[in-house]
């Protein structure tokens, strides 16, 4: 099967040459669901072999072993195979019937299709990426698990792919935070804006060694639950799941802000929920309105706050990403967001991230919340993790990795108190590590930019951040602002 | 809600305390004709014991109508500051009588506003002299004590240390005549404008230079002792959140301030990382062929598959300047730049130097499109795009010239404004004195996209970094 970057690099190659692709998202998009094809046909071997009466639902004549597979010399290519594909196998394959009762496993190759895009024009430059792709030796398990490993490495490079970068968690995060929330066997975790499945993936990862009996490996399988809204992270967390043995894989192509928050019941509750919403969205009305008055914000993250707060269990654990934006952000709503999060949770930690961790998608500061349900927060401790040594930035080149997080890792049990060094006399003290309580809370405004960044080399983001960051630091110093001024008028007796 | 700035928030609380405006009048309160009158026999008694001198009368500032105009209650009075008040000037010490030690002298810039702070400047008598002289101009615990003279005139403190001290020249002393008013009132008037324009008010033209004649002259609303207090305690809350506000009022002020350079920087960055500009297809490869690649490390972000990194010197020719002695310089000749004939805006015409030109310095000549660059000094790193040259300049030492050779000149210019490069010269300089040199200029690492994507984003650029630089006017009023 040859390594990770060969395997890219003769993709790349052909694909540069075909007029449809324009740039990478769409070379990978291209790439996700001729993988999902491929990956199903050797899924469907295995289903096979199990069942009695197992039947595809992909009609035969379009199933990957019967058109795609390599039969030298008889094969499809050319205008032919650009006939095929977009004529015949697309179209049948976005309109499989599909009803309520149809398993997932079945389901899944329609709703990976629906809103695919089949972006090649060259039907012989198609052929010679199908042929490769084809070649990947999965027979087994070892095979499936290691190309499973490829394929995380084809996900990261969306980081660095425009736009599509905002689905990639990268794995170093996702590992640590899972490591934090105490998987255990029995336990169903969700993550509500799951993208490529990086939460997922590590959650099962993490859980694995648990697996000791046909009935823990039955709970194993069913332990996860994703929502995803676009198409192409959709097809690649499916796709991901497959390959590292969820045959299931419990994953909706949906809106998680689309349904009333107040309907939802314990059956739609989790015991872990791990999640990276996207930041800077800005929902409109009729998506606000499944959300009370007092919490609906217009910022994306923000709603999925709200969501994870009405479907986190007693006695829950959950760890999510939040950009500086919600941590310092004073608006009424999110106000409201955090006061309830203080009072129905407890927010026990919240580690500050370093602004490169995303790099090359974003410089956006980062920050890793944890809390549970059992009971309102008394205190906090925040915790900032600072480069590591010989690091500048996080890059494409020099990505961070798990054990980035050591230091952190040997705090976490052993919690205390971390001065920052002071670079003069008269400077305030500024704090690594620090408690706070809900009083200091409430005494700075519930805004939570606590134990920051000592500024140094002004880290520049992207016009639109750099828009936005103005804006919502604006809004909230006005904000306080009026909030002084009613102080003073009320001091002086003003109406 | 328009947003107020804290210091007209001060002055109108101030205006609101001293005409009654934050406290409620209370009939059972001592009376304040009384208690002027009882300063004024108080003062008569010091007088009288020598415990002050007696000085010529001075007319009040205000006339009885401009008192009116206050508005105060009834039951208050107005008194003029003379006649309720000690208003001691310092002495005139002369250089001469200074010692290394004794008693210290309460000098202008001892004095803060709030605060008196003996280690800003330490300035000593003897002893001696002091105990045979200027007893009388010891600085007693409770005093407040005022700058009267130079630039920062008006400053007030109480003072409050155990240090015996006395006041130099250009220092005052207030303090109501037997602590019979509340000091802390005559102290928050100090600082309000009420107070200081009535000094003001008498300047006419000549250098601050205050002393008791133009202090006595003062005018204050004198309002029944427990009413004083009731007053301090008011302004002291109001005080404290103004304080609070301030700060806000100042981050707003100083983000405001800095976001039309962020977003320069920021739409800059992304110009070169190719985040403004679409990669097509039909752009032409680039020919660059040997080009030092930047290392690894020095490689500052990722750029699109269709671009390439490579280095200054492989896409312009850059050189330094000649050494021209600045004694040969002449009236009439070829112009000379050097590192002050130029700003990022253009040519500075202030003190033409020129020099008489000879074949041997044609390299030196420079031309439209060229890129200058401050190599050395408190300006290092400031460049300029040289366009309508109306004559001949020659490129002296020290400024670096940026010739485009492979590269499209203004997309270059860009570049070299942009953050990424603008950091290098920063970091550099930062370790050697304020210099820079060829060798680095030479490496800067220059994203290079092709020919037809440079000149999208000259064109991109030319639209977006006006309208940031436009974001400066009226951010400051909302």
């Amino acid at each position: 099967m040859g390594n990770y970057s060969t395997f890219i690099k003769r993709l790349q190659d052909i694909m540069r040459n075909d007029a449809g692709i324009n740039g990478d998202a769409q070379r990978i998009e291209q790439i996700a669901w001729i993988l999902f094809l491929k990956v199903y046909d050797i899924k469907e071997n295995d289903w096979e072999l199990d069942e009695e009466n197992y039947d595809s639902i992909i009609p035969e004549e379009l199933r990957w072993r019967n058109w795609a597979a390599n039969k030298s010399g008889k094969e499809l290519t050319g205008s032919q195979l650009l006939d095929f594909v977009n004529t015949k196998l697309f179209p049948t394959l976005k309109t499989l019937p599909v009803t309520k009762d149809t398993p997932i496993k079945k389901s899944i190759v329609r709703t990976t299709f629906e809103d695919t895009n089949q972006y090649m024009k060259d039907g012989v430059l198609l052929r010679q990426v199908i042929n490769i792709i084809d070649d990947i030796d999965l027979t087994d398990n070892e095979d499936i698990h290691a190309f499973g490993e490829i394929y995380e490495t084809i996900l990261k490079d969306l980081q660095s792919a425009g736009n599509a970068g905002e689905f990639y968690t990268p794995r170093a995060v996702t590992d640590f935070m899972v490591s934090k929330i105490d998987p255990k066997i029995g336990d169903k975790m969700a993550d509500f804006a799951c993208g490529t499945g990086g939460f997922i993936i590590s959650w099962l990862n993490a859980l694995h060694p648990q697996v000791k009996t046909a009935n823990d490996s039955r709970l194993y399988d069913n332990s996860i639950y994703g929502i995803e809204k676009k198409q192409f992270p959709y097809v690649l967390c499916v796709t991901n799941l497959l390959l590292h043995g969820i045959d299931t894989p419990n994953i909706y192509h949906d809106n998680s802000l689309a349904k009333d928050v107040l309907d939802y019941t314990e059956e739609d509750k989790f015991d872990k929920i791990l999640m990276n919403p996207p930041y800077g969205g800005s929902e409109k009305a009729d998506i606000k309105s499944h959300f009370p008055d007092d919490i609906a914000s217009s910022d994306t993250a923000d709603l999925f706050m709200d969501v994870i707060m009405y479907r986190l269990k007693d006695n829950g654990k959950c760890a999510v990403v939040l950009p500086d934006g919600f941590l310092f952000g004073t608006d009424n709503v999110k106000t409201n967001i955090k006061k309830k999060l203080l009072s129905e949770f407890n927010l026990h930690t919240v580690i500050r991230l370093p602004g490169s961790v995303f790099a090359p998608y974003t410089s956006i500061a980062t920050n890793l919340l944890f809390f549970d349900k059992t009971g309102p927060t008394s205190e906090t401790w925040f915790y900032r993790l600072d480069m590591p040594e010989g690091y500048k930035h996080f890059s494409k080149t020099k990505p961070m990795k798990r054990e980035h997080f050591n230091p952190c890792d040997e705090w976490w049990d052993n919690r205390v108190e971390i001065m920052d060094e002071k670079p003069h006399e008269d400077a305030t003290q500024t704090y690594k590590a620090k408690k706070y309580t809900i009083q200091d809370f409430v005494d700075n405004g519930y805004n939570f930019d606590l134990c920051g960044y000592p500024v140094e080399e002004k880290v520049i983001l992207s016009p639109e951040e750099t828009i936005k960051q103005f804006i919502a630091k604006r809004d909230s110093l006005d904000k306080q602002m009026d909030e002084k001024l009613k102080e003073i008028m009320d001091l002086l007796g003003v109406e | 809600m328009a947003h107020v700035l804290a210091s007209e928030l001060r002055e109108s609380v101030y205006i609101a305390a001293i005409s009654g405006k934050l406290t409620t009048q209370n009939p059972d309160d001592l009376s304040a004709f009384e208690l002027l009158e009882s300063l004024k026999r108080k003062k008569e008694e010091l007088v009288k014991s020598k415990s002050i001198y007696k000085k010529k009368p001075t007319d009040p500032l205000y006339t009885k109508d401009q008192l009116d105009e206050l508005n105060i209650p009834d039951n208050w009075c107005f008194a003029q500051l003379s006649d309720v008040s000690l208003i001691q000037e310092g002495a005139g010490i002369r250089k001469w009588q200074y010692r290394d030690n004794g008693v210290q002298l309460l000098c202008v810039t001892n004095i803060l506003d709030g605060q008196v702070d003996l280690n800003k400047k330490h300035l000593y008598i003897s002893k001696e002299e002091y105990e045979e002289k200027y007893k009388h101009l010891t600085v007693n615990k409770g005093d407040i004590v005022s700058s009267c003279s130079g630039g920062s005139w008006g400053k007030t403190s109480f003072y409050n240390l155990d240090d015996i001290i006395m006041m130099n020249t250009s220092t005052l002393r207030l303090r109501f005549f037997g602590d019979l008013a509340n000091n802390n009132y005559l102290y928050m008037i100090t600082k309000s404008n009420w107070f200081k324009k009535q000094l003001q008010d008498q300047l006419s033209g000549m250098q601050p230079n205050f002393g008791y004649a133009h202090y006595s002259r003062i005018m204050l609303p004198l309002p029944p002792i427990e009413e004083q207090a009731r007053i301090v305690a008011r302004v002291d809350e109001l005080m404290a959140k103004i304080d609070e506000y301030e700060k806000l009022e100042n981050e707003l002020v100083e983000l405001k301030k800095n976001f039309p350079g962020d977003m320069k920087a920021a739409v800059l960055q992304a110009a070169m990382q190719g985040k403004l500009t679409e990669q097509l297809k039909s752009d032409s490869n680039i020919t660059l062929q040997k080009c030092n690649y930047p290392d690894e490390d020095a490689i500052p972000f990722d750029i699109p598959e269709s671009w390439m990194w490579c280095s200054l010197k492989n896409v312009a020719n850059n050189i330094g300047g000649f050494a021209f002695k600045s004694t040969n310089f002449t009236e009439k000749g070829t112009r000379v730049i050097r590192i002050s004939d130029f700003n990022e805006l253009g040519l500075v015409n202030n003190k033409i130097v020129r020099y008489e030109y000879n074949d041997k310095l044609s390299n030196y000549l420079i031309q439209n499109q060229d890129i200058l660059m401050c190599m050395t000094g408190g300006t290092v790193g400031k460049n300029y795009y040289v366009q309508d040259l109306k004559e001949d300049c020659l490129l002296n030492q020290r400024v670096a010239c940026i010739r485009a050779k492979n590269v499209d000149s203004e997309y270059l210019n860009l570049v070299i404004k942009s953050p990424f490069v603008q950091q290098l010269i920063v970091n550099n300089k930062n370790s050697t004195n304020d210099n820079i040199s060829m060798d680095l200029i030479n490496n800067f690492p220059i994203p290079l996209p092709p020919i037809e994507e440079q000149q999208r984003i000259v064109e991109k650029l030319d639209k977006l970094l006006p309208l940031c630089d436009a974001l400066c006017e009226g951010l400051y009023g909302r």
